[in-house]
């Protein structure tokens, strides 16, 4: 046989004793188990690629239509020193619990529409962004309930429009049917300024009609604590019939009072629904109290120790809510009584 | 360091290699989970499969490129991935040395001899590659039509050169045979030209069955490991149960027993790959064998021969898996692994009589349209198969997957299960899903299944092909299957029992599944009032239990008022919610009726993508009231249910 | 066993040399099977619905727009008579033209019934058409029962053999998996277009029926008879359905067979009760105008089917068939 094998021992005499290898077997081990530590070290460094993308969604990509590319300049805001990054997003009615969570609620009980949001970045100094937030309700009505029903703490108004005011690290504002909040990632001058000018930019470029939600200006003003106007959607003080309710606060000396007011679609139900929430007081342990003679007819209650009054004019319903004091709830009714009869006709 | 100490170290590194794939065939991205660890390798590197699909298919899909490797070096090197590499193989030779210990050397020999039954493997192997074959002659003789210039020249070109090896008499070529070749050859084409489109034979890949990779896979991923990682939840917190998994587990339990009495019992009469390396590796350059004629026929060799190939003597070459302890064993110097064949002499293989190999061929042709007759690709589809997301059309499918468990393992709800023969036999142990066993239905946002899959049966698809969304918008989620509600189990429709826990889970949005509410009288709720207030009833009663109607569930109605809610209750009046108003109360001796609200279930079948988590959170435990079937899947148009 | 092995000749270089080779070749060519069937993208997904090669316009531009109108009891007669206030059939038909002609053969119900185009009409225009000067002239549909009884009980089988013609049946290999360029439903549907990809002129022929799901059928309902597959899925959207398929079919004529119609129960009918002979024979190459001028014969307005505004809209013809210009008075 001209060729050599590759393993070839010699022969020894005692078979059962093991045969020691030669050179080239012990060579070839050898090679062989560093070809198996090489595959074990190939197989090791592989593991190390690999993209979870491709088995399923993460859960930041649980939000639909967010895409963190950086768009073109098209439909963005033309502000100096904002630049976008990231696309903007867009949710509707069923869409919208994915981006604000609980909160939707709010929003979807006042007649929300749609979301549209989008990310800016200052361009300097680097590092702080702010999120524009537009809701587009179903009416000014609707973007003042909820406008009204955030107010933060600390807040302090806007000259911007009819209704704004700003925090520390965000502006807040109703502007006809929209409600914008502007929230920066931090409090430095530099993001607040550029979300004002922010903020102007979309008052500039959505000119509205007037202001909304004229009732505001029935509420008394003696006595009337700073805060806006409260417009609750539904369910204001607990009763289940009372929607579309404002109401705005009071303090005279120590006590305090919520005077409200609601515009309803006739005098019938204004009055019936006025009706109801006395029967809803007395229910829940509620005593009445006799209604003096010179005042207007209305229904007083004392509950839980405090006041509640509650009267109709027309197709307005009003009241005064938790008076620590009757004197004061009586002439917080009696002066909005009065203001009631002016709205009534005007409209 | 001896050879076999590199081949023991070999075949430790392999079982050890393969059990850490087994173990890390869980999402995730911590080192014991599946980062980018190679799962499929052991897979893709076992020709077999590769072979099968290239048949089936006439492709060769990505990864399953490795078994080329494998083959290109068994016809230079002989079957060194039974001996060295294999890890059923090495499991079955420890049964093997187990099996024999304490044993005369005389009864080891014994044990290793040569049997005529070693040939059955090579019918089996001829038989599934006949099954899947119709696909790839169906490819080749439709070339004769599409690109008759590749196809005449080949033919031509290959005629050529079997003449030529003839004149040189390099090979032989048996006038039988040839003939045989010819009349195919003719048949097919003469088929081709009259009946294009009509096709007679079907692709089915079978080599599933009975692969050792592939079993292997399937009984330690579906049995050993849910076994033994229950108590240890490295792999997963839930135990993972896998239905149908017993007759795997028997399988694999009755072939490592026999292994102890008959050493690699599976590698010696059915490995069809091994049938497939024997066949390869005929004229491999170096082989076992005897040199010089030393031979004293003291038979040592044979005492560990793991091929039972009778190296004493003539030796059965394509038999021999490199086990090397012959050469270990000769005492005399005479067993190498050498140029030259075996000095004693050499026998091809098995004695292979034409007739067996025919018969074994013609048998795999017909099997695959047989087994499509059963017609769970046609007309008798079984909508209780519903095949994993991502799953090619049920034709296409059956000529892809090799039933190797991995998307069972690796789905993370636990939902894909071996089928039996719901299928047909072609689907036995195919992927189909299961959503009573499992934590939850198939997770709408999960690709892992498609993504693991070796051989794209199930194609691999983006999440964002699943979820309709981005450039997969306009055609919507992929659907599986449509959940149908039983309208005769479930609770608010046929119990009276408020539930709409189906509802609640939809994971799409909009919800796939909404409500309808609907009021009930409650059984024996009709009482006359006694008194009645604007918030309390007191009835003539006292048989209510305290706070019995007050779940929230239960309205109170009179004559034709709105139904009010029930507060609160003791045995004998109602408090009621205030809203809605009645515009009049129950006068004493009037009855009033209690309700009860029920939201019942409706599926939207636009919306519905068959995940199944419905009928997996259902309370119903047996037989769920809202049950999954696979009508309506994307895979299937001829599913369709409803239009676009 | 014990025994000494007999001595073997040592193998020859040659041997050596033939098993190298042999060994050789089948790496290699294992390798180069491989990589030329290599496939790495795998499968891929039937998302995009692939552009078929759309059929034909069969239409006539300078025709466009006629319709003809005729009042008669013998369908020759008021058949050939309509086509020649169209002009000739030899405007529409050259020497050495292909013909298609699509029959209503849905049911394998008796010509009486009505339920299907009537064989004397069938036998008379391929004799029209042979005298034209056509080469061949085929007659398909793919029916709702089986389709080799349903052109034999329907008589058009037996009449259009005995005329000349050649039936073509829906056989699969006369499917095609079809998208049409601008539809919703027709997507990756098999439809029967090789017989319209082997002809030079398509020629629709209907009976006046009505129907329970679309109101009427009528020409444009016709071409449901080119859909294969599980094709009542389409019911659910009738009208969307029949919009798209006058898409798909863009015929050189249409012929409506209105000597008798079938009044109610339609599609299928049954009773001769149902039939009423209205002696009318409309032929025209805008199919929605001659569907409105039909659906008179059935007591119906445009309103009353919505598929015809539909395919107004999508500009498939006129609906105001009094615009279009009318042809030869009653026979």
């Amino acid at each position: 046989m001209p060729f050599g094998g590759i393993i070839h021992r010699s022969p020894t005499i005692d078979r059962a004793a093991r045969h020691t290898p030669s050179g080239r077997e012990r060579l070839l081990s050898l090679l062989l188990i560093g070809l198996i530590a090489l595959i074990g070290v190939a197989v090791y460094a592989f593991h190390h690629r690999f993209d979870p993308g491709q088995w399923r969604a993460r859960t930041t990509d649980e939000a639909p239509s967010v895409s963190t590319a950086v768009p073109s300049a098209d439909g963005q805001p033309a502000v100096a020193n904002l630049r976008p990054i990231s696309a903007p997003e867009r949710y509707d009615a069923a869409t919208l619990s994915d981006k604000i969570d609980g909160k939707a609620e709010l929003y979807l009980a006042a007649g929300f529409e749609s979301l549209e949001t989008v990310r800016l970045a200052l361009i300097s100094p680097t590092g702080p962004w702010l999120e524009r937030y537009i809701y587009t309700m179903e009416s000014d009505t609707s973007a003042y309930a909820v406008y009204s029903q955030q107010r933060r703490v600390q807040a302090e108004p806007l000259d911007l429009t009819g209704d704004a005011y700003r925090s520390a690290n965000g502006i807040f504002m109703a502007h006809g049917a929209f409600y914008v909040e502007i929230v920066a990632s931090d409090t430095s001058a530099a993001v607040m300024q550029a979300a004002m000018d922010l903020a102007r930019d979309f008052v500039d470029t959505h000119p509205v009609r007037g202001r909304a939600a004229g009732e505001r200006d029935l509420f008394p003003e003696e006595g009337r604590l700073p805060e806006e106007v409260t417009l609750t959607a539904a369910n204001a003080f607990g009763f289940d019939g009372f929607d579309q309710v404002f109401s705005a606060s009071y303090r005279w000396g120590e006590h305090t009072a919520t005077a409200f007011l609601s515009r309803r679609k006739s005098a019938d139900e204004a009055a019936m629904l006025a009706e109801a929430y006395g029967a809803f007081l007395l229910e829940y342990g509620g005593v009445a109290v006799p209604a003096s003679s010179d005042l207007p007819p209305m229904t007083i209650i004392e509950i839980l120790d405090g006041f509640e009054i509650v009267f109709s004019r027309g197709d307005l319903l009003g009241g005064v809510h938790e008076a620590t004091d009757l004197q004061l709830a009586l002439a917080l009714a009696d002066q909005l009584y009065r203001n009631l009869g002016e709205g009534t006709g005007a409209r | 360091m001896r050879i076999i100490t590199a081949r023991r170290i070999s075949q430790i590194f392999f079982i050890l290699l393969f059990i850490w794939f087994c173990v890390v065939a869980t999402l995730g991205e911590r080192w014991w989970q599946l980062r980018g660890w190679p799962v499929n390798w052991l897979l893709q590197l076992d020709p077999l499969h590769a072979l099968g699909i290239w048949l089936a298919t006439h492709t060769l899909y990505k990864g399953m490129l490795w078994g080329v490797v494998t083959l290109a070096l068994t016809f230079v090197l002989g079957r060194f991935f039974c001996g060295w590499i294999c890890p059923f193989g090495a499991l079955q030779q420890l049964m093997g040395v187990l099996g024999k210990q304490g044993l005369k050397p005389a009864k080891r020999i014994a044990r290793n001899r040569p049997h005529a039954a070693q040939g059955i493997k090579y019918w089996l192997l001829l038989f599934v590659l006949a099954l899947a074959a119709a696909d790839m002659m169906g490819f080749v003789f439709s070339s004769s039509r599409q690109s008759p210039i590749v196809f005449w020249g080949g033919l031509a070109a290959a005629v050529a050169g079997f003449v030529a090896l003839h004149a040189f008499q390099w090979i032989q070529v048996r006038r039988d045979v040839a003939l045989i070749a010819v009349v195919m050859l003719a048949g097919g084409l003469l088929l081709e030209w009259m009946a294009p489109q009509g096709r007679w034979l079907v692709a089915s890949l079978q080599t599933g069955l009975l692969d050792p990779i592939a079993l292997m896979h399937r009984s330690v991923n579906l049995v050993v490991l849910p076994l033994v990682d229950a108590p240890l939840k490295v792999t997963s917190a839930l135990p993972r149960v896998h239905p149908g998994s017993f007759l795997i587990g028997v399988l694999f339990l009755l072939f490592l027993l026999l292994s102890l009495r008959v050493p690699r019992f599976y590698c010696r009469f059915v490995c069809p790959l091994g049938a497939l390396f024997g066949l390869c590796s005929r004229w491999s350059i170096w082989r076992i064998g005897q040199a010089g004629d030393r031979c004293t026929h003291c038979l040592q060799c044979e005492r560990d021969c793991e091929g039972a190939c009778a190296p004493a003597e003539t030796i059965w070459i394509s038999e021999c898996v490199l086990c090397l302890n012959c050469l270990d064993r000769c005492g005399h110097g005479v067993m190498g692994y050498h140029l030259a064949p075996s000095s004693a002499g050499e026998s091809a293989s098995p004695d292979l009589s034409r007739r067996q190999v025919v018969v074994a061929l013609a048998a795999g042709l017909v099997a695959a349209p047989l087994m499509r007759l059963d017609g769970s690709a046609g007309a008798d589809w079984n909508p209780s198969v519903i095949r994993p997301p991502g799953a090619l059309p049920e034709e296409a499918f059956l000529a892809r997957c090799i039933k190797c468990g991995q998307c069972m393992r690796i789905c993370p709800s636990n939902v894909i299960h071996p089928a039996g023969l719901q299928g047909g036999l072609e689907g036995l142990w195919t992927p189909m899903l299961n959503f009573r066993v499992g934590s939850s239905g198939c997770q709408h946002n999960c690709v892992a299944c498609s993504f693991v899959c070796p051989t794209a049966a199930l194609r691999s698809i983006s999440v964002d092909e699943r979820m309709g969304r981005g450039a997969f918008a306009g055609s919507g989620p992929l659907r599986i299957g449509m959940a149908f509600v039983d309208r005769g189990r479930c609770l608010p429709w046929a119990m009276d029992t408020p539930c709409i826990v189906c509802q609640e889970n939809c994971p799409v949005s909009p919800k796939a599944i909404f409500t309808r509410e609907e009021f009930r009288p409650v059984r024996g709720g009709l009482y006359k009032v006694k008194t009645a207030e604007s918030h309390t009833l007191v009835l003539q009663t006292t048989a209510l239990r305290q706070d019995q109607y007050a779940t929230g569930d239960y309205f109170c109605r009179y004559a034709d008022e709105p139904p009010r809610p029930i507060a609160a209750n003791n045995d004998d009046s109602l408090t009621l919610g205030p809203q809605p108003v009645w515009s009049r109360l129950p006068e004493p001796g009037q009855p009033i009726e209690l309700v009860i609200r029920l939201q019942q279930p409706y599926v939207d079948p636009t919306r519905c993508i068959g995940c199944g988590v419905c009928e997996h959170e259902c309370p119903v435990q047996g037989r769920r009231a809202i049950r999954v079937t696979a009508e309506n899947e994307s895979r299937t148009p001829a599913h369709r249910l409803v239009l676009p | 066993m014990p025994g000494k092995t007999p001595h073997i000749a040592q193998p020859s270089r040659r041997a050596f040399l033939r098993r190298l080779t042999c060994s050789l070749m089948g790496a290699l060519g294992t390798g180069a099977l491989g990589l030329a069937f290599w496939d790495r993208r795998g499968p891929s997904p039937a998302v995009v619905a692939p552009t078929s090669e759309p059929l034909p316009d069969f239409r006539l531009p300078e025709k466009a727009g006629r319709l003809a109108i005729v009042h008669g009891d013998d369908r020759g007669q008021t058949l050939a008579a309509a086509l020649h206030a169209l002009g000739g059939l030899g405007d529409f038909i050259r020497p050495g033209d292909r013909v298609l002609l699509k029959v209503n053969a849905a049911f394998a119900t008796p010509p009486i019934l009505g339920a299907t185009t009537h064989p004397d009409l069938v036998a008379h225009m391929i004799r029209l058409c042979l005298e034209a000067g056509a080469a061949r002239v085929d007659v398909t549909d793919n029916p709702i029962n089986d389709p080799t009884s349903c052109f034999e009980l329907t008589g058009i089988g037996p009449a259009a053999r005995r005329a000349g013609a050649r039936v073509v049946l829906p056989t699969e290999d006369r499917f095609e998996s079809y998208s049409l360029a601008g539809g919703r439903l027709i997507t990756r549907w098999p439809v029967l277009t090789r017989p319209l990809r082997e002809v030079d002129k398509l020629i629709g022929l209907a009976p006046v029926k009505d129907h329970h799901r679309s109101g009427a059928s009528l020409t444009m309902k016709n071409w449901y008879g080119l859909l294969g597959g599980r094709r009542n899925i389409f019911h659910q959207q009738i009208h969307t359905i029949i919009t798209e398929l006058a898409m798909l079919a863009r015929p050189t004529l249409v012929i409506l067979d209105g000597t008798t119609s079938m009044m109610t129960n339609g599609p299928t009918g049954g009773s001769l009760d149902d039939l009423k002979d209205t002696r009318t024979m409309i032929v025209g190459t805008d199919a929605v105008a001659v569907d409105s001028a039909g659906a008179q014969l059935l007591g119906r307005s445009v309103e009353d089917l919505p598929y015809l505004r539909m395919a107004a809209e999508a500009g498939l013809g006129a609906v105001d068939y009094r615009s279009v210009s009318q042809g030869a008075p009653s026979l």
